[in-house]
């Protein structure tokens, strides 16, 4: 009897590992859509979420006298660049009502507290404490103060998971803030980005800015992605390949802005 | 009831996943405490119900990346199945430390593996790829998996585990 009863068992076993496997080989072929998971999606990240915030208490406390420091120094730069901003934003209204051009407004944005973050190589989306209730959506841009975070790809009603831009999916359209060559921003992985698209005669330099150009309609343009670290032509082919230094420091990011708005929108 | 054990093992493990993992990463490398808890589960429930939790973990871990939908419940389902077939439940007791923690070590080896050539290969360097994204975080999921299965004392998981557990069907 015992001995039925363990064959059975055995396979029991066997059954619920093939049933495991095909279920999850049939989503890893036929459900490949955020879009099929949404509802998954949105539960689990409130569960997840709610789970998560009480810890983030605890991020706050790790590096703290350090990171005062530093914002006490930021502080002061900005300040002083502030005020030489404000002068020429004055400067900008002045010349465009000469010009005749229509004022724009920077877009409204929704501040959050990242709680928490996956961290898997090529794949750590980000967790934030703002969903849908305070009005964020699918696709929305996602910043903090030195440049671009990534974009919202989930929302639950008080959470939403943010593709942050050193992920393998990611990728954006972007361009050199000197002279506007356009390419496209992907994660090469391990500290650096990539700009690819550039041909070889693009005038390309070290240190250049590289910014969204907002041309791919989901983040909004001028958003700094990092600056040319170096440039490889030895293998390049027809197009120059760029290493970008991000600045953005995805591990140590705290406070993030979700953009209420995409690049096919004018700014309120 | 060990059913309310193992959720909450979960919840915990999710908790820590998603919330300080990367509060204790070195240089980028972070444990997988999720791994840990499906294996802890395996280890004592057996391969069938361990199968189980892997899979529903997985795929909560599957919407919560932007990864391959399936690769998480894929990966974890087949790493519970080898974790509850290499440990009997009556091995169990006394050997809730060292040897459990190097099975959870090794399996970690395996679930990077399979997770970076779903997900990750092509990201950058093969080399590179496999050192941080494999061979590294398996090393700090071993270092972790033997802190919790070693340092918790016996009496503790005595307690988590106090009934047999149960059968499934």
């Amino acid at each position: 009897m015992e001995k039925t009863k363990n064959r059975a068992s055995y396979w029991w076993d066997w059954l619920i590992l093939l049933a495991a496997l095909t279920l999850s080989l049939g989503a890893l072929f036929f459900a490949n859509d955020a879009r099929t998971l949404g509802g998954l999606h949105t539960l689990n990240l409130e569960i997840v979420g709610r789970m998560t915030s009480p810890l983030a208490k605890l991020r706050g406390y790790f590096g703290l006298g350090g990171e005062n420091r530093k914002l006490r120094e930021l502080n002061a730069v900005l300040q002083l660049k502030n005020a030489q901003m404000a002068e020429a934003w004055y400067e900008n209204g002045r010349l465009r009502q000469l010009l005749g051009f229509k004022m724009t407004a920077p877009y409204p944005l929704i501040a959050a507290t990242v709680i928490g973050r996956q961290q898997q190589p090529g794949m750590a989306p980000l967790i934030v404490d703002a969903g849908a209730g305070e009005g964020v959506r699918v696709n929305m841009t996602v910043v903090a103060a030195d440049g671009l975070v990534g974009r919202v790809i989930a929302v639950s009603p008080t959470y939403s998971l943010v593709q942050s831009y050193d992920d393998r999916a990611f990728s954006c359209a972007a361009v050199i803030q000197r002279n506007r060559l356009e390419g496209m921003f992907k994660w090469e992985g391990y500290n650096r980005g990539l700009l690819t698209g550039i041909y070889l005669s693009g005038d390309v330099r070290k240190g250049d800015v590289i910014v969204t150009s907002g041309t791919n309609s989901i983040y909004v343009p001028g958003l700094k992605l990092g600056v040319v670290s170096s440039i490889d032509d030895a293998e390049a082919g027809m197009y120059r390949r760029i290493y970008i230094e991000t600045k953005v420091d995805i591990t140590r990011l705290r406070e993030v802005y979700i953009i209420q708005g995409s690049a096919g929108e004018r700014p309120r | 009831m060990n059913f309310i054990y193992y959720l909450i093992m979960v919840a915990v493990a999710l908790g820590l996943q998603h919330g300080v993992s990367d509060l204790v990463a070195i240089a980028g490398v972070n444990p997988d405490f999720l791994l840990i808890a499906v294996c802890a589960i395996a280890l004592y429930a057996g391969r069938g119900q361990g199968t189980i939790w892997g899979a529903a973990v997985g795929f909560i871990e599957d919407s919560l990346t932007s990864g391959l939908i399936g690769s998480h419940a894929f990966v974890l389902s087949l790493v519970a199945f080898i974790a509850g077939s290499m440990m009997s439940y009556r091995s169990l007791q006394s050997a809730y430390s060292l040897t459990a923690g190097l099975i959870v070590g090794l399996l970690a080896l395996v679930h990077n593996l399979f997770l970076y050539l779903l997900n990750v290969h092509g990201a950058a360097g093969w080399l590179t790829g496999l050192l941080m994204a494999v061979f590294l975080p398996a090393v700090y999921t071993l270092f972790w998996a033997l802190i919790i299965f070693a340092v918790v004392p016996e009496s503790i998981w005595e307690k988590i585990y106090k009934t047999e557990p149960s059968t499934l069907f």
